[in-house]
């Protein structure tokens, strides 16, 4: 647990602007030529954004892997298809760990076998070089919000699972059979108590998981799949 | 007194040595054992006439020596025409022959004391030797084509003719045997020698004016065939960097396309730079320089690799110069750069190659490396490492360019027919690169070989000679 735990430092200006890009998003760009590194970087944070360059996926990867601590954002993934070391399926299934990245492919040809490969790799979209800056912007704008929607799912969820964990046995039995529509004198005859003690059970069950409706309820009773 | 041979024999002589000095001079460039003999025999001829026309006032041998003489210009000259047959022709024949001509003739004319039977075997013999001249010289006129074999023949035919004529009246009696007659038959005899002698040597050198003629024609009509197997060879060897560079055009084109993303994005940047310090205060401007400069590097950049691309496919003449073989290697492995990183392949070189100067044009032997190191780069696909390694040495005043690679190497077959036409080990190959580099690399004095290296993978041995004073 030691280990795992974040290093403490002082914050500095540097880190307080970073942190301000990295709210708005982080853009990871790999591209094994230097000059269009730099270029792509300096319009992406022209723009505002943090952007993190590297050379090959492999690099990327291997950053990755060191699980330096990372200021919370919107996170998006630009990446050139003919890589000399990694292709881009491959480089998708390595970004299981970095799931909240939506990918961009660049390509420098037009070739239709590229951009079948780009979007099997799980694509949002793909770009032919040379890229027209504001075609450029709007697709890593695009990415970053499938990110945000993303990242707030997925933070949603943990909220919900969290709040689940404090129903208990009975409670949970009866807001499954609510969500499956029955009502509550069938279901206090299932369960084999009386309706009274239904409808305590459920309002219960409605105050730990924060919800007002019973439409909110069975929604995110469907969404748990319980 | 119409006439009187002697004065014939006089002049027969002297325009013999005229005749023969004037082809010995004509023909002093090509002298061969056929002139020697023709020109001997002239000059034979020419003593034997004079021997013949002084008879009167010499002693008796004159006349046996005479004779002999005119044997020997005869058998000279069948030897001559025998050469110029493309037969062989020595010595020893001319000389035997001759030594029994005398002997039989000596022993005709002292022995049995009758001057008809030495004569008549004289000019028996006469008439054998220019029934051999006429044999041999329209065998050359029909072999080969001389026409002027044919006027030599006919001479010599004319005066066969004539002998077989004084033969049959002489033995006949109705004439003297006596050569010094006075008769029509002798001046009839010697104005056709006089003839004959003329159109003889005059076809003689027709022979060789004819012989050099076609010589110079079949030398004007082998440069002709050679130029145009260059001319055909330049075409194939365009042809071939066509090809090649249509394979690489994929590549080539995304290499190109690197600068051209890059100038855009930069110059968009400016733009936005240009137009935000039009609208706020300029201080917060980017610093528009260092796009420019950008702009201007990656303009190069482009321009760089259309030139590399230009110089390889531009049409044009062998052109040999100095090369400097550790500078032109990295150069090529430029080119073919993008084509190498499309298939994942990793091209090294050896970083202490020695600095070799060689003789060459520079675009062929480019050529030779792409197409080897293409070839390389078509055998790696599908392979587990992909790395091809390039080093330069000198052995024994030859440069050795050495190309290995990881690949499975080349099968029994593929190492037994490489380097024939139209052999491929790829369905879309068409087999043309390998022979062709193979045929520019024999034409710069050096090869090209193809084999396995011991410990697996396909080694590429480009050997040139170093060009002269190098190192």
């Amino acid at each position: 647990m030691a280990d795992d735990a974040p290093r403490r430092r002082p914050v500095t200006v540097a880190d307080q602007e970073r942190a301000a890009r990295c709210a708005r998003g982080r853009v990871v760009l790999i591209d094994d030529d230097a000059e269009i590194c730099f270029i792509y970087a300096v319009l992406i944070e022209l723009e505002g954004y943090a952007c993190e360059t590297f050379a090959s996926a492999t690099a990327f990867l291997t950053t990755l892997r060191e699980k330096q601590p990372r200021f919370p954002g919107p996170c998006c993934v630009l990446c050139d298809v003919s890589m000399p070391d990694i292709d881009g399926l491959e480089l998708q299934r390595q970004l299981a760990l970095y799931r909240d990245a939506p990918l961009i492919f660049i390509s420098g040809s037009s070739g239709i076998d590229e951009a079948i490969t780009g979007f099997r790799a799980g694509a949002v979209d793909f770009l032919i070089k040379p890229v027209d800056a504001d075609v450029l912007l709007a697709a890593v704008a695009k990415a970053l919000a499938l990110s945000t929607e993303r990242q707030l799912a997925r933070e949603r969820r943990t909220v919900v699972i969290a709040r689940m964990a404090l129903l208990t046995e009975r409670e949970r039995e009866v807001i499954q059979r609510v969500a499956q529509g029955q009502t509550n004198a069938e279901i206090g005859a299932a369960l084999g108590i009386v309706e009274r003690t239904v409808k305590f059970h459920r309002q219960n069950a409605m105050e730990k998981l924060a919800v007002e409706s019973v439409i909110e309820l069975v929604r995110l009773v469907d969404e748990m799949q319980l | 007194m119409l006439f009187d041979a002697r004065t014939g024999f006089v002049y027969m002589s002297a325009m013999s040595v005229v005749m023969a000095l004037a082809i010995w001079i004509v023909l002093r460039g090509q002298r061969t054992s056929s002139v020697w003999y023709w020109c001997g025999g002239g000059l034979a001829v020419a003593a034997g006439s004079m021997l013949m026309a002084l008879r009167d006032v010499l002693p008796p041998i004159a006349y046996e020596l005479g004779n002999l003489c005119i044997f020997v210009a005869f058998a000279a000259k069948v030897q001559s025409l025998r050469v110029e047959a493309g037969q062989s022709a020595s010595w020893h024949r001319l000389v035997g022959e001759s030594l029994l001509f005398l002997v039989v003739f000596t022993i005709l004319l002292r022995v049995t004391h009758q001057t008809s039977l030495n004569f008549l075997f004289g000019i028996a013999s006469f008439t054998l030797m220019n029934v051999l001249l006429t044999k041999w010289a329209w065998r050359l006129w029909r072999e080969q084509q001389i026409f002027s074999a044919f006027w030599i023949g006919l001479g010599y035919a004319v005066m066969t003719l004539m002998f077989s004529f004084r033969f049959i009246v002489v033995a006949s009696g109705y004439f003297h045997p006596t050569i010094l007659t006075q008769g029509a038959d002798a001046l009839v005899l010697a104005l056709a020698s006089v003839v004959v002698a003329i159109i003889s040597n005059m076809g003689y050198l027709g022979i060789h004016l004819e012989r050099s003629t076609s010589a110079k024609m079949t030398a004007a009509a082998a440069q002709a065939r050679a130029e145009e197997n260059q001319r055909l060879s330049e075409q194939l060897t365009q042809l071939d960097r066509q090809r090649c560079l249509g394979a690489m055009s994929v590549s080539l084109g995304h290499e190109l396309n690197q600068p051209l993303a890059a100038i855009l994005t930069n110059a968009q940047i400016v733009q936005r730079g240009l137009q935000q310090a039009a609208t706020s205060d300029a201080a917060h401007a980017a610093p528009i320089g260092e796009f420019l400069e950008r702009i201007v590097s990656n303009t190069q950049r482009a321009s760089q690799i259309i030139e590399r691309i230009r110089g390889f496919i531009r049409p044009r003449p062998t052109q040999c110069e100095l090369l400097a073989l550790q500078q032109l290697v990295p150069e090529v492995v430029k080119l073919i750069a993008a084509e190498a990183r499309a298939q994942r392949v990793t091209i090294t070189l050896d970083p202490d190659m020695p600095p070799l100067r060689i003789n060459a044009d520079s675009v062929q032997l480019s050529q030779i490396l792409i197409n080897v190191l293409r070839n390389a780069i078509e055998a790696l696909a599908g392979a587990e490492r992909r790395e091809i390694h390039i080093s330069l040495s000198e052995e024994t005043g030859m440069a050795v360019l050495r190309i290995d690679d990881t690949g499975a190497g080349l099968s029994a077959e593929a190492l037994a027919r490489v380097g024939e036409p139209f052999f491929s080990t790829k369905t879309s190959g068409l087999g043309m690169g390998i022979t062709i580099s193979q045929t520019i690399a024999a034409q710069h004095g050096g090869d090209l070989t193809l084999t396995n290296a011991p410990g697996g993978g396909a080694v590429a041995t480009l050997t040139l000679p170093l060009a002269f004073g190098n190192g």
